[in-house]
């Protein structure tokens, strides 16, 4: 059931660099990397940390810039694109979670979830979205009456519910304990399975890495290994 | 060794520059008025003081048509008087080269051999006139500089008549013309009003008053009062002609000052009051802000042990360095702004030496007062800080809470979208910091409707004077009555095509224990050109056996239409009638009677008498007209409605074009205050969500749109206060005008608030469009990447 080598890729990025800073403070983020992400392809990234992860994912989410390098989204290139180009670029392919879920305080979840389908043109229902993540029954309630868990879960309906291409989440479980990382890996994975949607995670726990197609590691900048999983692990199995 | 925290107070304040600029703006603003209309108010108050004290200003003055100098014995007598001058006044008019109507004033004569005992003229330039030298004259200064006039210049002159070439050898001004003005608005403006100084030996013949006089004024012992004194003195000049004796706070030119000091009083509090208040509320947005932000620092700093106190310190001391930009800068405005006030005093009242005084006490007040609402802002955001336990501190702030309140359900309800529902949240959120933002907005409002209102009333008072009620061309006054048939003369000057005639008496009315010192207007039935218009402009008929009254003459003696009034006339027989109160009048300037001519030649018992022609003219005949009329015998003075209608406008504009400037700036400076720091800690505070919501793919406009929808409603709630907040503070100057001397209609234009809201809209646009381009650049990875 491994899809991820067919057809062409949906982003590809080619030798890509990624400097900050000039002379003594120069950081050489990433140094000429190499990823292609098709089609409906689970992908953990892992590396120390320092390694460049962030860095790579929010290029490939249009977050940021690369110094050098191109990238193509299908048959967009998106290297020296506006920040005009790359914010619908973002609006109409990519969803994001973080580890720190940056749901808007003000609003409620439901709220939170139709600010994004506001802005697309196809769009799940707000109430689906949480219905998707399991909390449908939480739509009313505000940020701060939700725990850690259900408010990344709300990220995650959120990033969903614009039917993004690509789903890039950087440690989306990283401020969680084992039992609600493994809600929310569920959560990400069902998304995967049902809507299709190519989806890049971060992770430290090495041991989500079993329930991707593909395990992409990282160090100082370059990639360093590239494996497929034989055997997909089911989240509610994984451990940490 | 600059300790860290003192290194931290200097970036925090470096990387805060544009709010704390802004505030010390504001703080400045309010200490440069405060400043400047105080040293203003004590230029003026001791200005006066000194030169009453060295002019000798009397206490009490009388005018009477003529009684011998035995008589002055008998002043001396009267209980409470220390000293007595007698003069001799005589009407004087002046054809001046460049302008059309002649100037008009008096001449007031000087002892022939001594220094006036009282009302001394002070000499500017040049030298008393000498006695024996019949034609030299001391003239006052603002007519002078207004006609280029020196020492040594001649000045045609008619005194009391007759035509005379004077020589000037001097220039002064003395504290009974502060302010150099003619009781008639016609007349007004430096340029058209003259007074000379001559020895009495010179004056008396040409005003055929030798061995007499018409003007007596007093000094009065020391702590007497001055009512006996001027009943006295009113009893004693009757059967001399007398019209009726004043105290010094009766006397125009003092009273005008008493006015603009009492205005510049209520300004000088008000003023400062608001924007010391807005600066302390920003104070308190700032460093509330900030001391939010820092908790994690807070926390650190009191676990390796700063005590509470050292850390409030710490924020204050932030205050106190905003506030001391602001003093400092307010200081060196505000003495900018009382050196030019005091230039335009120096127009309007003739007070020599009048300087600007820094009073050093002012300037501590002014800062102690800034440094007060600083401070009072800044506690309440440091209060906060000794409560926090250092373990507490260091944890991140929890999401902030919403939804706790009906409001924010409430909020739910309407169709709002998303965006628009953050936008409504935060501000229900927030409802002390969403009024005294809206309410910084209404003080921007406000002080530009209330400045602007001083000039609204401008147009309405220019039709109600020059077309509703002075609708002549000409008017003619004369020296003293005569016949009508005489005054027919001018009827027969070629491009006089009409004529209205007038007669006015000094007069005492007295209704139960009610006294007032007034004058009587006579007017032909059916009078065209001169009009009595009620509020709305409305003539009011005049009757048969009654009198109009000054609406605000009525009020002070308590008279209702149809209530008698005694009638003291304060001339010729000095006749007493009594007569009915026909109705009121609304006139802008003066009290005075209205009554028919018949009316007041009966009053009088004498055959029919007029001392002043209204001429409907030939305009471009004017000149010609005047130039025959002024070498008539017997007149007193011509005025032409058109100039004086330039001459009010001229003198209108002048005065709005600047302090116009200086409002906006006020204004502008406040809202921009409010929204630029608002904006600001609304984008500190907020600037996580508002990167999410651009990484989540909103544009940069539609993020703006969010932070700046919260600065909008506070904008467009404080207009409406601010109007009604203007609308009182514009009522409240009004209040402080004196009634007695004119009464302005509080007419606020539409175009005033709409004036008003662009100013103010215009201000916060600018202002919020400097915080848009921080939110443009907002680093959407930097943001995301830690929790706070
Ligand atoms: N804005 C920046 N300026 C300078 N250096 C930066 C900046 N952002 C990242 N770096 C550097 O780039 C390198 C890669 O950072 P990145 O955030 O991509 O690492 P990461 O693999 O995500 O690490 P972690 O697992 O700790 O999140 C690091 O050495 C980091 O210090
Ligand atoms: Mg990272």
């Amino acid at each position: 059931m491994n899809r991820s080598a067919e057809g062409a890729p949906v982003l590809r990025a080619e030798g890509l660099w990624k400097v900050y800073g000039e002379g003594d403070a120069e950081v050489r983020a990433l140094r000429g990397v190499d990823l292609a992400l098709y089609a409906g392809e689970f992908v953990v990234l892992l590396g120390a940390s320092g390694s460049g992860k962030s860095t790579l994912l929010n290029i490939l989410g249009g977050l940021d810039t690369p110094t050098a390098g191109r990238l193509t989204y299908l048959d967009h290139d998106l290297t020296d694109a506006s920040d005009d180009q790359l914010t619908r670029y973002r609006r109409e392919h990519v969803g994001f979670v973080f580890q720190f879920y940056n749901l808007i305080p003000s609003l409620t979840a439901r709220e939170n979830v139709a600010l994004v389908t506001e802005l697309s043109d196809d769009p799940l229902d707000p109430d689906d979205a949480l219905a998707l993540v399991g909390l449908g029954p939480r739509a009313e309630h505000f940020p701060s009456e939700l725990s850690g868990g259900e408010q990344q879960r709300v990220a995650i309906a959120r990033a969903v519910a614009k039917r993004p291409d690509m789903l890039l989440c950087d440690e989306p479980t990283g401020a969680l304990d084992c039992a609600t990382g493994r809600l929310v890996l569920t959560v990400l994975d069902r998304v995967n399975r049902e809507l299709g949607t190519t989806t890049a995670i971060i992770t430290h726990n090495a041991p989500i890495a079993t329930m991707a197609h593909r395990v992409v590691t990282m160090a100082d900048g370059a990639i360093t290994q590239d494996l497929r999983n034989e055997r997909r692990a089911s989240p509610e199995s994984l451990r940490w | 060794m600059v300790s860290p925290l003192d290194r931290k107070l200097l970036r925090d304040l470096a990387s805060l520059k544009g709010q704390v600029l802004t505030i010390a703006i504001v703080v400045a603003l309010g200490v440069a008025i405060y400043l400047s209309f105080g040293s203003a108010k004590l230029s003026l108050v001791q200005g006066t003081e000194e030169f009453y004290r060295s002019q000798r200003f009397a206490d009490a003055f009388a005018t009477l048509e003529r009684a011998p100098e035995s008589l002055r014995t008998a002043i001396e007598r009267l209980p409470g008087v220390a000293v007595v001058e007698t003069r001799v006044n005589a009407p004087v008019l002046c054809p001046m080269p460049g302008m059309i109507e002649p100037a008009v004033g008096s001449a007031h004569s000087l002892p022939d051999f001594t220094d006036a005992a009282l009302n001394a003229p002070f000499v500017v330039e040049g030298r008393l006139p000498e006695p024996g030298r019949d034609d030299e004259v001391l003239v006052n200064d603002a007519f002078a500089q207004s006609h280029r006039l020196h020492a040594g210049d001649r000045l045609e002159a008619i005194v009391n008549g007759t035509r005379r070439t004077l020589r000037i050898v001097g220039l002064g001004t003395s504290p009974e013309y502060l302010i150099a003005m003619s009781t008639e608005l016609s007349s007004m403006g430096n340029e058209r009003f003259v007074v000379l100084w001559m020895r009495r030996a010179a004056l008396a013949p040409v005003a055929r008053m030798q061995g007499g006089f018409n003007d007596v004024s007093l000094r009065l012992q020391r702590d007497a009062p001055p009512e006996p004194t001027i009943a006295a003195l009113d009893r004693l000049l009757a059967p001399f002609g007398g019209r009726g004796a004043r105290a010094r706070s009766q006397h125009m030119s003092h009273r005008m000052l008493q006015q603009e000091m009492q205005q510049l009083d209520g300004t000088s509090t008000v003023l400062p009051a608001m924007f010391l208040g807005v600066a302390a509320f920003l104070v308190n947005v700032v460093l509330g802000r900030l001391v939010r932000l820092q908790r994690g620092q807070l926390a650190m700093l009191k676990a390796v042990g700063y005590s509470d106190r050292r850390i409030a310190l710490h924020y204050v001391q932030m205050v106190i360095v905003i506030v001391t930009i602001g003093v400092v800068g307010g200081a060196l405005m505000g003495r900018e702004m009382a050196r030019w006030f005091i230039g335009l005093y120096r127009e309007f009242f003739r007070i020599p030496n009048l300087g600007v005084r820094l009073d050093g006490s002012l300037l501590a007040q002014g800062a102690a007062l800034s440094f007060g609402s600083g401070v009072i802002g800044a506690i309440a955001a440091v209060r906060g800080v000794s409560k926090l336990a250092p373990a507490q501190a260091m944890q991140p702030e929890p999401p902030a809470k919403y939804g706790d309140s009906a409001l924010d359900r409430a909020v739910s309800i309407g169709l709002l979208s998303p965006s628009a529902r953050m936008v409504a949240r935060e501000l229900v959120r927030r409802p002390l910091r969403l009024l005294l933002s809206s309410l910084g907005i209404a003080m921007a409002v406000a002080i530009l409707v209330a400045g602007r209102s001083m000039f609204d009333a401008l147009p309405t008072l220019e039709r109600v004077i020059f077309h509703e009620m002075m609708r002549e061309q000409l008017a003619v006054r004369l020296t003293r009555p005569v016949s009508p048939t005489d005054l027919s003369v001018l009827r027969t000057i070629p491009g006089v095509l009409g004529m209205e005639v007038q007669r006015s008496v000094p007069v005492r009315l007295r209704a139960g224990s009610r006294t007032r010192e007034t004058s009587l207007v006579g007017h032909p039935a059916g009078a065209q050109l001169r009009r009595v218009l009620d509020e709305r402009g409305r003539e009011v008929r005049m009757v048969r056996g009654a009198v109009l009254l000054t609406r605000m003459l009525g009020q002070m003696l308590d008279v209702r239409v149809g209530d008698s009034i005694r009638v003291e006339v304060l001339e010729g027989d000095r006749a007493v009638r009594t007569l009915t109160v026909g109705g009121f009048s609304d006139e802008s300037f003066g009290l005075q009677g209205h009554l028919l001519l018949d009316d007041l030649w009966s009053l009088l018992g004498q055959s029919p008498s007029v001392d002043m022609a209204l001429l409907v003219t030939d305009p471009s005949r004017n000149e010609a007209i005047i130039r025959r009329i002024v070498a008539m015998p017997g007149v007193a003075g011509v005025a032409s409605a058109s100039a004086a209608l330039a001459r009010f406008r001229q003198q209108s504009g002048r005065s709005m074009g600047a302090s116009g400037l200086l409002l906006v700036l006020a204004a502008a400076a406040i809202a921009a205050g409010v929204v630029y720091n608002n904006a600001r800690v609304a984008l500190a505070t907020r600037e996580r969500d508002l990167a999410t919501l651009r990484v989540l793919g909103m544009g940069r406009g539609d993020v703006s749109r969010i932070l700046l929808g919260e600065m909008t409603v506070q904008v467009l709630l404080g207009l409406a206060p601010g109007y009604a907040i203007g609308t009182w503070m514009a009522k409240a100057a009004m209040a402080m005008t004196d009634p007695e001397m004119y009464r302005l209609p509080l007419t606020l234009e539409p175009f005033t608030y709409v004036y008003a809201t662009v100013v103010t809209l215009v201000a916060a646009l600018l202002s919020a469009l400097i915080v848009r381009r921080r939110v443009d650049s907002l680093d959407l990875v930097g943001v995301l990447k830690t929790r706070e």
